[in-house]
């Protein structure tokens, strides 16, 4: 019984959100690599890690994504298979996106994984507040999760247009509701860095990372990290753009009178 | 408490949200630096005012939910300076007399608009080819501007330190007739904030223009630049176009038009609205003649 109150009250935080409503594919802006390159990575580049734990993706069709809306925060993850045939993820897998909050990017802060490796699969939030392997994305965060969400309330997965190594890719999408995530430091303006990558452990990111080559070598965070970019929310602008209004009737006007003026010009000549 | 509160202030990242920077030089465009330099001892004089809305938005999709430098108002004094028929030196000082807006702070940036005075200009520039003929003009220029953080950038109202933009100048007159021409560079800023995206940039500033009546012109200029190292990834590619009209009376040019903000740069205003005087000293008037 005392089992199942914990187990409840470790999923109660979804429960008090609405639910998420995905955005369009449109409104995802992707991750860049450190090198300002849309986060990509070669298909079956890492042996280890294949198919639906494989990160695959492209300049032009990246394998990372992230948007948000008033109440989520949505993370979208491109992969070589399904990572969840008929909504039930591959037992063992383990996605993720690990952020650093703090501009210190030989360590990370906070750490969402989508986790198959319990029984009932999870969505979990992780802060790292302690340092115990530095520079490594293997450093554990810390444990119980601050906030768990059931697999099938904050995950999900569909086919993309994307046939990287012939086969169809899928992407694996996560919605986080920021209410969650704002005690942790992780807010839709926040400017963060972050790794995306496939792992076999829930508490850390050890599969197939974006912005990384398998062969290259062990990863290391400072390295690795993408560039800075938002938490995926509102976002700092320009007020221009094609959603600003009013600018063409100026223009046509003064058109208009430069043209008036030259007719009159002419026939005072 | 008090070294805490300074050694945070000192730390926060901050922009220059005015991005329209009247030119200096005694050639009447609104933006973009003409070519042609100003004869030995030769100078102009200019006051331009100008008012942009919303350079500055948090959006979240596609509402505005933050108006951070929603109001900007400024008047800048312009001036430049010919030597020896080759040389021009010019400057800009702008003072916002109204700069507000709802502000921001994230991560390490922070903006809190505040009326004062922006960075100060400081345009020499070089002529390389001045072709000049009763029916056309030839110009070709290099030129050096630089601005001096004499703004405050977490005031959204400078740069917070050097910059200098290496640029080539190329315009082509017909008498009574189209003009064109372009401005390219490479702007070099000494600051390059963690936590906005604003660093170098490429700057790409096409311009054309067209001789109405002997004495209103109708100009058009594209104020484009796009940053190619900034630390935060996002609307790093702020694009203007700024149409308007330049008239002629004697040794004066009077100027109105406006502003529209095409992409969602930082600095790309919804709208902008421009008015200036430009007052021109020539020692010999008529010397170098040419269409406008």
């Amino acid at each position: 019984m005392k089992t199942w109150m914990i187990a409840l009250a470790a999923l109660l935080p979804l429960a008090a959100h609405a639910a998420p409503a995905p955005p369009p594919d449109d409104a995802y802006a992707a991750w860049r690599c450190g090198d300002g390159s849309l986060m990509a990575d070669a298909q079956a580049d890492d042996p280890d890690f294949l198919g639906d734990l494989d990160l695959v993706g492209t300049d032009t069709a990246p394998a990372a994504l992230r948007a948000g809306d008033d109440d989520f925060l949505y993370l979208r993850i491109r992969l070589d298979a399904d990572p969840a045939p008929g909504g039930v993820p591959n037992p063992g897998g383990v996605w993720g996106v690990a952020f650093d909050l703090d501009g210190d990017s030989t360590d990370y802060e906070l750490l969402i994984v989508a986790d198959a490796t319990p029984a009932s699969p999870v969505v979990t939030v992780r802060t790292n507040r302690t340092v115990t392997v530095p520079n490594s994305p293997l450093d554990p965060a810390d444990a119980p999760p601050a906030a768990t969400y059931t697999f099938r309330d904050a995950a999900s997965a569909r086919a993309t247009s994307t046939t990287f190594g012939g086969t169809p890719d899928y992407f694996l999408d996560l919605a986080i509701p920021w209410a969650d995530l704002e005690p942790l430091g992780l807010t839709p303006t926040s400017s963060v860095r972050v790794w995306v990558a496939s792992s076999s452990l829930p508490d850390a990111l050890d599969g197939d990372f974006a912005c990384h080559a398998a062969g290259s070598g062990a990863v290391v965070l400072d390295t690795s990290a993408s560039r800075r970019g938002d938490g995926g929310g509102p976002r700092l602008e320009g007020g221009g753009g094609c959603r600003a209004t009013g600018g063409a009737g100026l223009l046509a006007g003064l058109v208009a009178i430069a043209l008036a003026a030259r007719r009159r010009s002419r026939r005072s000549s | 408490m008090i070294v805490l509160t300074c050694a945070r202030a000192a730390a926060a990242d901050g922009l220059d949200g005015e991005r329209f920077a009247p030119s200096v030089g005694v050639e009447g465009t609104f933006a973009v630096e003409h070519p042609s330099v100003a004869e030995h001892k030769d100078w102009g004089i200019g006051l331009f005012f100008h008012v942009a809305s919303d350079p500055i938005v948090v959006r979240d999709g596609d509402d505005v939910t933050r108006r951070v430098l929603e109001t900007a108002v400024t008047a800048e004094l312009v001036g430049s300076f010919g030597l020896f028929g080759k040389l021009e030196l010019g400057f800009g000082l702008p003072l916002h007399l109204v700069y507000e807006g709802q502000g921001f702070a994230g991560g390490g940036a922070l903006l809190a608009p505040t009326d004062g005075v922006g960075d100060l200009r400081l345009v020499p520039k070089l002529a390389l080819i001045q072709d000049l003929r009763p029916k056309r003009r030839l110009l070709l220029s290099i030129g050096l501007p630089i601005t001096l953080p004499t703004g405050d950038p977490e005031a959204a109202r400078g740069a917070g330190g050097l910059t200098a933009m290496p640029a080539l100048m190329f315009g082509y007159h017909r008498r009574r007739g189209i003009g064109f021409g372009l401005t390219l560079g490479y702007k070099l800023r000494e600051e390059h904030p963690t936590d906005l995206p604003y660093g170098d940039a490429v700057v790409l500033q096409p311009w054309i223009a067209y001789a109405a009546t002997a004495n209103l012109t109708l100009r058009a200029e594209l104020l484009a630049e796009k940053m190619t190292d900034a630390a935060v990834e996002g609307a790093d590619f702020p694009i203007e176009l700024v149409p308007g009209l330049d008239y002629r009376i004697g040794s004066v040019d009077l100027f109105a038009g406006g502003g529209i903000g095409l992409s969602d740069g930082i600095g790309a205003p919804a709208f902008r609205l421009i008015g200036g005087i430009r007052y021109r000293h020539f020692r010999n008037a008529g010397k170098k003649g040419g269409p406008r």
